[in-house]
């Protein structure tokens, strides 16, 4: 029973040596290769790429959200300042119907209240 | 040499040497990508991409040893990678007749129905344990050595050799069982 295990494992072992024997690369591969080699360094130029493409992306980002808040606080700016006009809008009415008021009262003279 | 002559980066390897070692280990690098990928145009993308890497990273390399022991680590993490890639994405090559194409050449001395089984039972095997069988049963590296390429221990390289070994003996007598049975039963003239 042993005796034909070791048999199958040498017959294992044997298949696996014939189908991993070495083989030659194809020559049109060296040339692919060498070819390759001779450009001017290809890979470095695209991280190079990559890492400019990343620095102008980030610099757009950093503008944009610049732009962003300049224009918020610009928005806010014009915000209160419509507030402080309506403000006074509302305080300079009170103050014109306070002063009719008051001018009645003057040309109505002294008396009682319930005249007026 | 290619025409124009070879421009060469500071930190790159001499193009002498570059060629020199193309030469030399491209069968080598080639052999035991197409072995472990079992598909040759991945294998030539392989080969490339190793070379590739040689020639940024070759001035590393100061020894005719250390460049051997470079570039057969360099190949089989790429073809684990590769086979790791390949488990999530299934797709048939564009050459379908690649795969066959290496069983059948490798087939010629040898038996090629146990061949074909040996294919497909490879096919089967975890990346790391085929990587070990190329470089034991191609290469003829001790455990030690396949474990120094792999970054692993002897005795993981052992484990897997070993169970490696026993999935292709048991996937082969399954296969062989049916026929025997099949001859067994099969009536007496």
């Amino acid at each position: 029973m042993s005796d034909d295990f070791q048999t199958q494992d040498q017959m294992i072992e044997g298949a696996l040596r014939t189908l991993f024997r070495p083989e030659d690369a194809p020559t049109a591969l060296s040339k692919r290769i060498l070819a390759s080699a001779a450009k001017p360094a290809p890979r470095r130029r695209t991280p190079m790429l990559g890492m400019a493409g990343v620095a102008v992306a980030a610099a757009a980002l950093i503008t944009a959200s610049v732009v962003h808040e300049h224009r918020v606080e610009l928005r806010q700016e014009q915000l209160a300042g419509e507030r402080l006009a309506y403000a006074l809008q509302l305080t300079t009415q009170d103050l014109n119907w306070a002063e009719q008021k008051v001018n009645q009262d003057l040309a109505v003279g002294p008396g009682k209240p319930e005249e007026r | 040499m290619v025409e124009g002559g070879l421009s060469w980066h500071a930190m790159r390897m001499d193009a002498v040497q570059f060629e020199r070692a193309l030469a030399t280990h491209q069968r080598m690098v080639f052999s035991i990508a197409l072995h472990s990928l079992r598909d040759r145009t991945l294998a030539e993308d392989v080969t490339q991409d190793v070379f590739m890497a040689l020639l940024q990273h070759g001035a590393e390399v100061d020894s005719d040893e250390h460049l051997v022991y470079w570039l057969r680590r360099v190949t089989t993490r790429r073809c684990i990678d590769q086979l790791r890639r390949q488990r999530w994405r299934r797709w048939l090559p564009l050459m379908e007749s690649d795969a066959v194409e290496v069983a059948t050449q490798n087939a010629s001395g040898s038996d090629p129905l146990l061949s074909g089984r040996l294919e497909r039972t490879l096919r089967g095997l975890a990346p790391i344990e085929r990587v070990a069988l190329v470089l034991r049963y191609q290469e003829d590296l001790d455990a030690a050595e396949i474990g120094k390429v792999l970054g692993l221990s002897s005795d993981a390289v052992n484990k897997h050799l070993r169970r490696a070994l026993a999935q292709m003996k048991v996937r082969l007598s399954g296969a062989a069982r049916p026929q025997s049975a099949q001859a067994a039963c099969r009536p007496q003239d």
